[in-house]
């Protein structure tokens, strides 16, 4: 394939004879909307969430964001989520706190399950993924929120895996509210969003399609049901 | 004998179900692409310019966009394949199957897969390919094709998918769109982890960081980036922005065109495999770039077609597509898009754009490849009014091209006995006003009474005036005589 790529870039470059000589960019315009003007980031957030289906409640301290969401999981018979390693959740103690309640903390990593792709190795892989689909709520982070779309960044790695925000048909979402920006393009600026990761995703809201008569039908590719838990105060 | 292309259209007219479901579907989707713009502090003009520029700019600046995203997704232990056409990639997917002992695939929504026929090409090598996007679902169980470059099955009624839904997987019947969609969850979700493969498409790629964009409104790319163990992404060799800023803008420009979304429903940005100590994600990762007639394209006037970034938009907007529903333009791509792209791209043959007698061979005018010389009819589905280009975000001037292409089947000698007869006779009866006066008579009679059959069905395919009983010269000599 290398030879289609030679004839590729040639037959690219044949076509562009005259190459740009300057890289500069122009910045982008916002897509900020008009409505949100006056609005602080917390409720533009809130109000976006709701526009896309989310649910969300505001805490005050990280303290009070588990105790929140213990009691809520408990009084809803919850047994069993899927979460992340707790050093990535911006509310200390929150799987001791569930523990005590009996309910169970999964931390699922396909890395358990064979690499080697043979029939029953696919087999066993779809064991581990069984009983982790079983789980009907996940309990994740967002690194950020973004004010004007509702849009939460929730960073694969290393002891947060991905499959706990979208394997589960509930997923709860912890955001500091210092963690709010105005915009995608405005945390971009600030930050190299990708660090040394393989994956970051947007999550807008519970799983949604239009395919059928445009008719929303929810959680067909991940959950569907959002819930952000919004933190105020600091860790 | 009429083309493939008329007799699809055909169909399409007379289906009145069809044509109500279609233009209230397009009406509705337009509705709410307007009111995601209204709300904006910039204007459209502004946010319109601003994605053509960044598009137009990266057209420019291709080989050394590619050659960068290729040598930061390398390092990252990416395998980045060059594809000149689909068979290259078809080739190339189903020796990586084969090689890691698989015989099924999981397929994410790709118009590029579509374009290149990846499903049949998959399937004679003996690899099952499942859709995933619920379009695309309903559609593989359906044994149709898709009419909509964002909602593939937006011809497909609630009643058609329960009945289907009854037979394929054994539902009970409900008209229940959400019930449908928790069936296919269902379904689905069983299917996932028996899958090593999966393939996707990239939506954009962001040449300064490496950064593959996909996006979807339900999240099946995403659910697969987590599962894979083996993610081959398709990407065209036109999909790539010079930033990941621009790629997400114009993700954004896109989802509220297609829909008047904020945002695409799920966003996932990947830069490699998984990295050592990850729970989940690909263990490897492939990107093919897909060529297909794209740098010949770039060489030509129409260029700037490849600029789309497949919103859709175009489609719901045109009179002409409103009408006839995107089936009728065959398979893949549909809109006023589509009749410009349909043409140019190489795509493999499948049976509703077999060549017949009738097509046109392809030709070369003013450097116009004609490369499907089957979809050379399609740009006649416009009324050049130009609405189209309005709503494109990225502002490609679609009318303009529809008619370029108009010219190019005309120098490819297209049009046939009857309508040069008529062209001609055009000519004669509008060369002078004696010529007219003697035509008028004539026309009258004929577009409203008999004709040989060969005019009969030019005529017929054609809203044409009728001409006023009296030419206004006589009447307004008979006004002013005294
Ligand atoms: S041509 Fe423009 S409006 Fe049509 S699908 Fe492409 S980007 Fe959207």
């Amino acid at each position: 394939m290398n030879n289609a790529r030679d004839a590729i870039l040639a037959q690219l470059a044949q076509a562009n004879p005259q190459l740009p000589q300057s890289t500069a960019q122009t910045p982008l315009p916002g897509l900020a909307r008009l409505a949100d003007t006056d609005a602080t980031p917390t409720d533009r957030l809130t109000a976006a969430l709701e526009r896309i289906g989310a649910t969300w409640e505001l805490t005050d301290s990280p303290v009070s964001a588990r105790l929140l969401l213990a009691t809520a999981l408990q009084a809803d018979n919850v047994t069993r989520v899927l979460t992340w390693d707790e050093a990535h959740l911006p509310s200390p103690g929150l799987l001791d706190t569930l523990n005590v309640l009996g309910i169970e903390t999964m931390i699922p990593d396909l890395r358990a399950a064979p690499l080697r792709l043979r029939p029953q190795d696919l087999d066993s892989r779809g064991d581990l993924l069984q009983a982790a689909a079983g789980v009907e709520v996940g309990v994740v982070a967002a690194e950020v929120g973004f004010a004007d779309t509702g849009a939460l960044a929730v960073r694969g790695g290393a002891g947060r895996p991905l499959l706990s925000a979208f394997l589960p048909r509930r997923v709860v979402v912890l955001l500091p509210v210092s963690q709010i920006f105005p915009s995608v393009s405005r945390w971009l600026a600030r930050k190299n969003p990708l660090r040394n990761d393989a994956v970051l995703t947007f999550l807008s809201g519970p799983s949604q399609s239009l395919d059928l008569e445009l008719i929303r039908a929810a959680g067909i590719h991940g959950p569907r049901l959002v819930h952000v838990v919004l933190i105020g105060g600091s860790a | 004998m009429p083309s493939p292309f008329k007799t699809r259209v055909a169909q399409a007219l007379a289906d009145s179900d069809l044509r109500t479901s279609q233009a209230r579907a397009s009406s509705r989707l337009q509705r709410w692409r307007n009111a995601s713009f209204d709300e904006l502090e910039t204007p459209w003009p502004d946010l319109q310019a601003a994605a053509a520029a960044s598009r137009r700019a990266a057209l420019d600046d291709l080989p050394r966009l590619l050659q960068q995203l290729e040598a930061r997704l390398v390092q990252r232990g990416v395998e980045v394949v060059w594809a000149e056409d689909g068979a290259a990639a078809f080739r190339y997917i189903a020796a990586l199957a084969t090689a890691r002992g698989l015989d099924t695939a999981l397929r994410s929504r790709s118009p590029l897969a579509e374009e290149i026929g990846l499903n049949p090409a998959l399937a004679e090598a003996g690899i099952q390919v499942t859709n995933t996007n619920f379009g695309d679902y309903i559609l593989q169980l359906a044994e149709d094709r898709s009419s909509h470059p964002h909602f593939p099955a937006l011809h497909q009624s609630a009643a058609d998918v329960a009945n289907l839904f009854e037979r394929k997987l054994d539902m009970p019947k409900t008209l229940d769109p959400q019930a449908m969609g928790s069936m296919a969850r269902f379904r689905l979700r069983r299917e996932l982890p028996r899958h090593g493969m999966m393939i996707g498409q990239v939506a954009l790629a962001a040449a300064d960081n490496g950064m593959l964009v996909l996006v979807s409104d339900a999240g099946e790319d995403r659910i697969a980036a987590s599962l894979a163990r083996i993610q081959v992404l398709l990407m065209g060799i036109d999909q790539v922005a010079a930033t990941v800023d621009e790629a997400l803008f114009l993700a954004q420009m896109a989802s509220r065109s297609a829909a008047g979304q904020d945002m695409p429903g799920a966003v996932t940005m990947l830069s490699g495999p998984a990295r050592a100590g990850d729970p989940d994600g690909p263990g490897e990762l492939h990107l093919v770039i897909v060529d297909n007639g794209r740098s010949a394209l770039l060489a030509t006037p129409f260029r700037d077609a490849l600029a789309c970034i497949g919103c859709g938009a175009c489609h719901n907007v045109c009179p002409v597509t409103r009408e006839i529903g995107g089936q009728a333009y065959g398979d893949g791509y549909t809109g006023p898009i589509g009749a410009v792209l349909a043409p140019l791209i190489a795509r493999a043959p499948t049976k509703s754009r077999r060549p017949t007698r009738d097509t046109v061979p392809p030709v070369t005018a003013a450097g116009i490849p004609l490369l499907d010389p089957t979809a050379a009819d399609l740009p006649l589905a416009s009324t050049l009014c130009g609405a189209c280009a309005d709503v494109c975000p990225v502002g490609i001037d679609l009318p303009e091209m529809l008619r370029s292409l108009r010219e190019a089947r005309l120098a490819a000698g297209r049009p046939g006995l009857v309508d040069n007869t008529v062209r001609a006779a055009f000519r004669w009866a509008t060369s002078n006003p004696a010529n007219y006066h003697r035509a008028h008579g004539w026309l009258q009679r004929r577009l409203t009474g008999s004709i040989a059959p060969p005019l009969r069905a030019w005529r017929d395919g054609r809203d044409l005036p009728t001409p006023a009983d009296k030419l206004f010269r006589d009447r307004w000599a008979e006004r002013n005589r005294p």
